[in-house]
């Protein structure tokens, strides 16, 4: 059931009756509501995996308790059990095959046969990101930052609430679980807003990105008998897919969540308007990578910083491979981590790593011409990145890296403009509507409310219009996978 | 909360109303669709013919309906739909019987080598989805879409917006060309700029008949297309269509496996050296205008023997 289809809406709309017309401000009933919804929901799209989930859920509540209560040691011992066994669940998930096929492949490399046969695993769901809650938890309890709650329902709502567990956000134990706890009535403004948000980011995922889609894979699939303008335009269509596509679910989650009375960590900060990689990675999937700041790159950079800039440098690589790593187990998000961890080098080396400059603009609004070179230098950047991370193989990556050097038909755009037209007027709409609004949460934050019920009406008559006639066959969200 | 189930109710209902505003646009749509009007000249019930030639692309290419009316002294049109497969050609019968006079007889060609190849599903390739945009107005042609997962059964009920979909919003920007194909008063689409392409293929003297490309819904969809006709007692030929390779053995037995006794099944000379000359070929696939001379006298021959019974 996507977020983005008639059955959710459905879906939704009799959770929301039931969550405030009978079970008004009763916020034990309100959870016990939600956790029904988010395990039906989960259940619809992988209801073998509920009992996984119950268990690690039921495991981690435990461990919470027993963290709390034991001496410095065994709090210690227990909280290293608990991020192995979250991490042994994503590598026994995700990356046991990966691990038996690279030492097989490496095996047979140097003449030693190895006919290892993989296993047949299925994936759970959106195991990457629950995982990563249950793993927080504990080490916010571990770190004293936070006191285990007692109610095992509000626990299993942190680890499994139906927005999000899907693809994100992933959010902190400490901002979410004292919401679940708090009473909540209905918020009219955040309700409104949720809205606005949840129609911005529909107009995103459907408009933009299931029709960038259609444009982008047939390209994929063909890469030899492109010419090196098509994979170039390909490119970056594929990257202002990716944030159409991620964002625009992130920007759905946040949005029913707060017609819920939730506030879900902010997952995007627009950051295709960013000057470098960096400042990039600061927003960008944004709870992700504060998450991995937070617990892999600051506990190594302590580790390494005897060592200096290297160290640094280090911590960065490290962590970046993790977050590539984290995408899946493949070679590409390997090197897409490596990749993004050596951009970071020049940043350290020139000093400008630490630095957070604000991004001036004329009296119009419109950033000076210094500040759009080293936007469009980021995007380009990125959007190789993305070549790598989009790739099934590093074969097929080298590939593509090729075919941009086919210059003998350079030119040929083998795309359909008819598609692109209509496409690309409104990726330019949405550009200028998130630059104007790039310091506010979201693109339609308070463009809207500014003005008149006439002319917001329309405008969201006009969004609705095009998420009817625009939409094109409906897409998986692409951060399902993962 | 009062406030804000209010103003959604509110909000709602004049879109809602909005949306009403649409179903004039809706059903202008097959007016603008200046390619091909044939769909809604059959749901108007104003193909009203005594001959009708059915197939895919090659029905476009292969036959001369003008040369089947002078001959035959038949009233003739062409329904033959490019890459479409047999599942759409009924769907088209269907409706051409439900909302016009039956024809006397239905030429239906049948592709040498890839009649019943296709993915299997309610979204395969052989349906041409979009030629049914166009004339969306018609409930048949929604009720269709629905089943074959294009639409959404509940949205389409109430929302007339669920009708419109992203190629109307391309046709209605991109204007008509001068080169662009067209369809003549016998309903054959004229390729304007399509060239012979020779020499980039060879003859295929042995051609095999790949059994993990048939879709098996094609071959149902090839035997209710026989019992259409015949209920409806029109004459029905399925023709062979050559294509520049040796007639694919296998399918032809497949089809004769498959024939009721009430259809006629033409098979072009395959021995006549002018299906082997590449001269008579625009590509692998479809005869150019002199191959098509020769194929389409073959055939009106044969129809006339039909028509003597």
């Amino acid at each position: 059931m996507l977020v983005n289809s008639l059955n959710f809406l459905i879906f939704f709309g009799i959770v929301f009756f039931i969550y405030y017309i009978p079970l008004k401000e009763k916020t034990k009933s309100q959870n016990w509501l939600l956790f029904v919804a988010s395990y039906v929901f989960y259940g619809i799209a992988a209801w073998q995996m509920i009992p996984l989930l119950f268990t690690a859920t039921t495991i981690f509540y435990f461990l919470g308790f027993a963290i709390r209560r034991g001496n410095e040691k065994k709090a210690s011992l227990l909280t290293t059990l608990g991020v192995c066994i979250g991490v042994g669940l994503l590598l026994y998930f995700k990356y046991l095959n990966f691990f038996i096929q690279s030492f097989a492949d490496l095996f047979n490399t140097i003449g030693l046969k190895a006919n290892w046969g993989t296993f047949n695993i299925i994936l759970p769901l959106g195991i990457s990101f629950f995982t990563f809650r249950l793993i927080s938890y504990i080490i916010e309890v571990r770190r004293g930052k936070m006191v285990p709650t007692k109610d095992f329902v509000v626990f299993a709502n942190y680890i499994a609430f139906f927005p999000t567990i899907m693809s994100g956000p992933i959010d902190r134990p400490n901002s979410f679980i004292p919401q679940l706890t708090n009473k909540r009535t209905f918020n009219y403004g955040l309700a409104s807003d949720g809205c606005r948000q949840i129609i911005w980011g529909m107009s995103k995922k459907m408009i933009i990105a299931d029709n960038l889609a259609t444009i982008v894979n047939p390209v994929w699939a063909d890469i030899p008998n492109q010419s090196g303008s098509t994979l170039f335009i390909t490119a970056i269509l594929y990257s202002i897919q990716m944030y159409t596509d991620f964002s625009g679910y992130s920007d759905m989650a946040i949005g029913i969540g707060k017609i819920l009375g939730f506030r879900i960590t902010k997952n995007f900060n627009y950051p295709y308007f960013t000057r470098n990689v960096s400042e990039y990675w600061r927003n960008w999937h944004m709870s992700l990578t504060s998450w991995l700041t937070d617990y892999v790159f600051m506990p190594l950079n302590v580790k390494f910083r005897d060592l200096g800039n290297f160290g640094l440098i280090l911590a960065i690589i490290i962590n970046m491979v993790v977050v590539g790593l984290w995408h899946g187990a493949n070679w590409t998000f390997a090197l897409f981590g490596l990749y993004h961890g050596l951009l970071f080098i020049p940043l350290i080396l020139s000093g400008s790593f630490f630095k957070k400059k604000k991004l001036k603009t004329n009296k119009l609004g419109i950033p000076y011409l210094k500040d759009v070179l080293k936007m469009l230098g980021t995007f380009l950047l990125v959007t190789l990145g993305l070549v790598i991370f989009r790739a099934d193989n590093i074969g097929q990556f080298w590939d593509y890296i090729n075919g941009f050097f086919n210059f003998s038909n350079f030119f040929k755009l083998t795309l359909d403009k008819k598609e692109l037209v209509p496409l690309a007027l409104f990726i330019v709409i949405m550009f200028i509507l998130e630059w104007f609004e790039r310091g506010k949460e979201f693109a339609l934050s308070t463009f809207l409310t500014k003005n008149n019920i006439v002319f917001r009406w329309s405008f969201y008559f006009f969004l609705i219009v095009m998420l009817f006639v625009m939409s094109s066959k409906q897409q998986e969200f692409i951060y399902f996978q993962f | 909360m009062k406030k804000f189930l209010i103003k959604l109710f509110v909000f709602a209902v004049l879109f809602f109303a909005f949306d009403k505003l649409f179903i004039y646009t809706r059903n202008i749509l097959p007016e603008h669709d200046t390619l091909d009007n044939r769909l809604d000249l059959v749901f108007k019930g104003k193909i009203n013919k005594d001959l009708i030639l059915m197939g895919s692309s090659v029905g476009d290419t292969d036959l001369l309906p003008h040369a089947f009316q002078d001959s035959l002294n038949l009233s003739t049109y062409n329904l033959s739909y490019g890459a479409a497969a047999i599942t759409y050609q009924k769907f088209i019968l269907e409706n051409l019987l439900k909302h016009n006079s039956k024809p006397k007889i239905i030429i239906k060609l049948i592709t040498n080598d890839t009649e019943f190849y296709g993915s299997s599903g309610v979204n395969d390739m052989g349906f041409r989805l979009d030629r049914l945009y166009p004339v969306i107005k018609y409930k048949t042609v929604r009720d269709e879409l629905v089943i074959r997962e294009d639409i959404n059964p509940i949205l389409s009920q109430f929302m007339v917006l669920s009708h419109f979909k992203k190629q109307h919003v391309i046709d209605l920007i991109k204007p008509k060309q001068e080169h662009d194909d067209y369809y003549n008063e016998f309903g054959t689409e004229v390729f304007k700029d399509r060239h012979d392409s020779l020499g980039k293929w060879s003859y295929n003297k042995n051609p095999k008949y790949d059994f993990e490309k048939e879709n098996l819904n094609f071959i149902e969809d090839f035997i209710e297309f026989q019992k259409i006709c015949k209920v409806n007692n029109i004459k029905l030929i399925y023709a062979v269509a050559p294509t520049y390779m040796a007639l694919n053995k296998e399918l032809l037995q497949i089809v004769k496996n498959n024939l009721l006794g009430s259809t006629n099944l033409f098979v072009y000379d395959y021995s006549n050296k002018a299906y082997k000359d590449k001269f008579n070929f625009a590509d692998p696939l479809h005869m150019n205008p002199k191959g098509a001379i020769i194929y389409t006298n073959e055939l009106i021959e044969f129809t006339k023997t039909i028509l003597e019974k």
